[in-house]
């Protein structure tokens, strides 16, 4: 409480708040407009008349449904999977020593660097010859693979983090490696997991690139992908369905922030310092 | 029997590691090895299947003589430098005002509200945008006539469509840079504030000798981290312009997903990713080297 306080810093913050606001304020209220409220100037700054009409029909005619569903059942599988995969390996590189781990770690820490951009078309050739093509299940396994590093990395230093006296007890007790993995080291862990969850979520539900060359169709396509089909198909773009699909898309990630706020902030910084 | 533990317990390691050095081997070096194969070859989705050929470097040369190509690159890096200093500059900003705020529930929640920008998917808030940036009924067009100027073609012209992609990707961004710079400042003990304040430092100067200096290892983390991120612009070019008007937009990520799937010259396309790899990895062992030189002064 002893730091210097002075309304200018809150009043600044609260008109950044204002300006970084407003453009999910301004989609969410196009989402509620009728055209004939959207199509005015001036544009209507508080909405006159709120409807629901542009969701129904953004769900009902443009497999928004579809799509929600396709990114949500993509991200979470993702989750946990890389979850499991990666909290294994971090596992494996904490508690034990042998060769060829320091070339392992170097190659976790390299393949992160590699912008995933580079695998849109070696991943395109060879999911055609693997019939992966336009497949949840081959996008699921780009996102496991591209979340991993950045997952061992973390995993590996929240197991650093605990003491090696749990691991000597717990063998003296005759627990087999598994045992300690599972019964023993994994629950202490437990919101470092979180922390891993939240970023790998979030990280495939946003992703756009890859998804939108190896999807296709609309009942593989995920959210970005189907916006992003909205956006270019029709040159004169229905804001008002636009703005639904937006809106409906901003949910879950919306949900997280709010609810696990802490997490995330730990998860961003651990994720960038760490790493 | 014995003998069967001993040797499992030398092996155990790889039951644990194996899996994710299976998924990062298969889907993550073989890739990569496959698209600079793919990058000497005559390789068309047009094609018939196995008819693609070794071309030596073709592909290299009609890729720098694309000038589309070598503009986008060049506007990549310009759009890097201008994301990135905003994005840290604003970042900075919030996260001085938030830790010199009282911390009452009310600036908890505007710190909540702050972050949402990032957890938007980046298409989501490009398609914001772009309603945003509307040409006839967009609200910021709106605003511009409000005070006397004339509706701006967000789209149709160069200046004002790389300005809005800048403004789009930095709106997602500030608030990542924000939380890490929160972290460095709390590293800040109180007690230099106090006795800066005693000594009768300003606000401004206080910041200057003593905030700066002090996370200056955050900042140029933040700085390096963001910098590898713009240089992969995709989503906001895609959905605000498509590259246009007449090309000047198009980063080399898009220029890339061009050639490879609208012009179906995979070969060309895989050329154009290596030499993305290429400058970024240029671009981030650059980065590294200063900040290391950074840490040792």
């Amino acid at each position: 409480m002893k730091k210097k306080k002075f309304p200018v810093s809150l009043i600044l913050l609260v008109l950044f708040t204002f300006i970084f606001l407003f453009p999910i304020y301004w989609t969410i209220t196009t989402a509620m407009k009728q055209p004939g409220q959207i199509m005015v100037i001036p544009p209507e700054f508080i909405p006159s008349k709120i409807s629901l009409q542009n969701f129904r029909q953004v769900i009902a005619e443009n497999n928004m449904g579809q799509f929600f569903w396709n990114s949500l059942s993509i991200s979470i599988s993702t989750t946990i999977i890389t979850l499991i995969i990666a909290s294994f390996a971090g596992y494996g590189f904490s508690r034990f020593n042998f060769r060829g781990k320091k070339l392992s770690l170097l190659l976790v820490i390299a393949v992160r660097m590699i912008p995933s951009l580079i695998y849109m078309i070696p991943y395109y050739i060879i999911f055609n010859q693997l019939h992966l093509l336009d497949s949840k299940v081959g996008l699921t396994i780009v996102y496991i693979t591209a979340n991993l590093p950045l997952a061992i990395w973390l995993s590996a230093s929240f197991f650093d983090e605990l003491p090696d006296e749990i691991f000597e007890s717990a063998k003296i007790d005759g627990c087999t490696e598994f045992q300690i993995y599972w019964r023993i080291a994994l629950p202490l862990v437990v919101p470092g997991l979180v922390v891993i969850s939240i970023l790998v979520f979030l990280a495939s539900y946003n992703e756009f690139g890859t998804a939108l060359v190896l999807l296709f169709n609309d009942s593989t396509k995920t959210l970005p992908v189907g916006i992003s089909g909205m956006v270019q198909l029709q040159k004169d773009t229905p804001f008002g369905l636009l703005a639904a699909a937006g809106t409906i898309a901003m949910i879950p990630a919306f949900i997280l922030a709010l609810t696990t706020q802490k997490y995330v902030q730990k998860g961003i910084t651990a994720g960038a310092v760490k790493g | 029997m014995e003998y069967i533990k001993r040797k499992v317990d030398r092996t155990l390691h790889l039951i644990f590691v194996a899996p994710s050095m299976i998924f990062i081997f298969f889907l993550a070096i073989v890739p990569l090895i496959y698209a600079i194969f793919l990058s000497f070859r005559n390789y068309k989705l047009t094609m018939p299947n196995g008819s693609a050929r070794f071309i030596g470097v073709e592909n290299y040369v009609s890729v720098i003589k694309d000038e589309t190509f070598v503009q986008s690159i060049s506007w990549t890096l310009i759009f890097s430098l201008f994301a990135v200093t905003i994005s840290v500059g604003i970042g900075l900003l919030l996260a001085v005002l938030l830790t010199n705020s009282e911390q009452s529930r009310g600036v908890r929640l505007l710190k909540s509200f702050l972050i949402l920008p990032m957890m938007v998917a980046p298409v989501v808030s490009s398609t914001m945008w772009k309603i945003l940036f509307g040409a006839i009924y967009g609200p910021i067009n709106y605003l511009i006539e409000l005070f006397n100027g004339t509706a701006v073609s967000w789209t149709g012209e160069t200046l004002p469509a790389r300005l809005a992609i800048i403004v789009i990707d930095s709106w997602g961004s500030i608030p990542f840079c924000m939380l890490i710079f929160l972290g460095a400042l709390t590293t800040i003990p109180d007690e230099l504030y106090e006795s800066a304040l005693i000594d009768g430092a300003s606000t401004f100067t206080s910041f200057r000798k003593i905030t700066l200096p002090l996370i200056r290892n955050f900042i140029s983390l933040v700085v390096s981290l963001r910098l590898m991120d713009s240089l992969k612009v995709f989503d906001p070019i895609m959905i605000m312009t498509d590259g246009g008007p007449s090309g000047t937009t198009e980063s080399i990520g898009t220029m890339m997903y061009k050639m490879a799937f609208r012009y179906m010259d995979v070969g060309k396309g895989s050329a154009a990713a290596v030499i993305f790899f290429i400058i970024i990895a240029i671009v981030s062992i650059t980065t590294l080297m200063l900040t290391r030189k950074e840490e040792v002064k």
